[in-house]
């Protein structure tokens, strides 16, 4: 965990960079190939040749965005996603150490992370914030679901006994 | 001489002394209900569907289940998802589903089944999914009217949906006559509410008719009345015993072994060696680690590479025989 930020600094002052402005009115400058993570923005460089003004992410605010940032420069290295993954690999939960760490969040944060991953087109972050709140879930029982979410319970004894009955069959195994 | 001023304002405490009187709005605080109301976001609110369902195919099935049962919303969102959406409409019991999943063989012999056969969902091997009285369909339609049962009755049992002719949804012939003795009372009874349904389908075709003629018959526009071919039993049909009709009704299924936590699909057909004079073998699949056993014992495999041997050595062909065994059996 040490050696990030070594590792973004020497980063930093090499490689040409982009500005970002968000939501809130902040510019961020960022590494070109670590902003390439997000499909968008390298969708938008191949498209558009003059890059010298600010790239408008009017739907991520700085905090988000530097979040966003900080999940690219760590696995600016990794291999491109390479589109949908198969059945096998989509129901699994395991997430990476570090990611695990990254995403010790408030829920609205991951939230606002999902929102802007899936903004800025970055399939592997979207992936691992949709892997955080499915293991938020898993193994847990209504009442703890709705403690988690904030979620309240609208069912009526009966409608509830009637779900109850429902999944009989998946609370066995 | 008035000005009139002091007529046109409306508020004078405030327009001339300016006086501005607080006003207090007073809100009454909400009762609970409201307050867990406003305070309840269900996770639809916070995400887009596309990024709900995403990370509901993370999910297992056990977990949905528990989903479904936080509020209406999150219930409404897991039965969107398609998979649990054809899991809800099917008759399909995903209990009796996963204990044919971890069973190996056929439940109509003991030879390994590579299949489900779906109207009854029981494993199955390919001789009984093609030959055995017990694994045939037939079309919805014609059971209703053989077995004297209404569209609603055949309903609790599973039905197919085939690609090649969507109206007719074949059912199980077997489980569709049992439910029609349940329902008449006895095999009589049955055969009588056919009998009776067939007339009176001669009778709406009579009356039909005469409607027809009474409108002017062959000199008038409209077409005679059409009249359905008197049914032919199901259980001659030759149609209802098709091996096309067999093989919709039958899809191949891998075996689950409990021991090994993954599924086993390496399964072999065997068709390089038949048991004469019945093509036994032909019809067979075996599991990996049956086939030394089978192989060591089986005379018609011996016979038949004993011939092939002796032909080759005939021409003068250099053959290299080999012995079957277990992994474990040290060669000699």
């Amino acid at each position: 965990m040490t050696e990030q930020p070594e590792k973004i600094d020497q980063v930093e002052q090499k490689a040409p960079t982009l500005t970002f402005l968000t939501s809130d009115n902040v510019t961020i400058e960022v590494e070109r190939d670590v902003a390439q993570r997000s499909l968008l923005v390298k969708h938008l460089l191949e498209d558009v040749a003059d890059t010298d003004g600010s790239i408008p992410v009017n739907m991520v605010n700085e905090a988000v965005m530097k979040k966003v940032i900080e999940w690219c420069r760590w696995h600016k290295n990794d291999p491109p996603a390479t589109g949908d993954d198969d059945d096998s690999r989509r129901k699994t939960t395991d997430i990476d150490e570090w990611d695990q760490k990254f995403m010790q969040v408030d829920q609205e944060m991951l939230f606002e992370i999902i929102l802007a991953a899936n903004y800025l087109d970055i399939k592997g972050l979207l992936d691992v914030g949709c892997k955080t709140v499915a293991n938020m879930i898993k193994g847990k029982s209504p009442e703890e679901i709705r403690k988690t979410f904030n979620i309240q319970n609208d069912f009526t004894p009966e409608e509830e006994d009637q779900i109850r009955r429902e999944n009989e069959w998946a609370e066995d195994r | 001489m008035a000005s009139g001023i002091a007529y046109r304002w409306m508020h004078p405490h405030t327009e001339a002394l300016h006086h501005r009187s607080e006003r207090v709005s007073y809100k009454a605080p909400p009762n609970k209900a409201t307050r867990l109301k406003r305070r309840s976001r269900p996770l639809c609110s916070r995400l887009p569907l596309e990024i709900l369902h995403l990370i509901l195919l993370k999910l297992d099935l056990p977990s949905l289940g528990m989903l479904r049962r936080v509020d209406t919303t999150t219930r409404r969102l897991v039965e969107s998802l398609p998979l649990m959406h054809d899991v809800k409409c099917s008759n399909i019991c995903i209990g009796q589903l996963f204990t044919e999943f971890c069973h190996p063989r056929c439940r109509s012999c003991s030879y390994f089944g590579p299949y489900l056969y779906l109207p009854a969902i029981r494993r199955s091997c390919y001789r009984c999914d093609h030959f055995r009285h017990s694994y045939r369909v037939a079309g919805v339609a014609d059971l209703c009217l053989q077995f004297g049962l209404t569209q609603n009755q055949i309903k609790s049992l599973s039905t197919l949906q085939s690609r090649v002719k969507p109206h007719q949804r074949p059912v199980d012939l077997t489980l569709a006559k049992a439910l029609g003795r349940e329902i008449h009372g006895s095999h009589m009874a049955m055969e009588q509410a056919f009998k009776r349904r067939l007339n009176e389908r001669k009778e709406s075709y009579e009356k039909r008719r005469k409607q027809w003629e009474i409108k002017g018959g062959r000199g008038s526009k409209s077409p005679p009345p059409h009249r359905r071919p008197h049914p032919i039993s199901l259980f001659t049909n030759p149609e209802a015993a098709s091996h096309f009709r067999r093989m919709n009704a039958a899809i191949a299924f891998p075996y689950w072994d409990r021991s090994h936590s993954e599924p086993r699909a390496r399964f072999l057909g065997s068709g390089w060696h038949t048991h004469f004079p019945s093509k036994d073998a032909c019809y067979r699949a075996f599991l990996v680690s049956d086939l030394p056993k089978h192989f060591q014992h089986c005379a018609a495999a011996k016979a038949m590479w004993k011939s092939k041997f002796r032909a080759a050595r005939y021409r003068g062909m250099d053959v290299v025989d080999f012995i079957v065994g277990s992994k474990t059996t040290t060669r000699p």
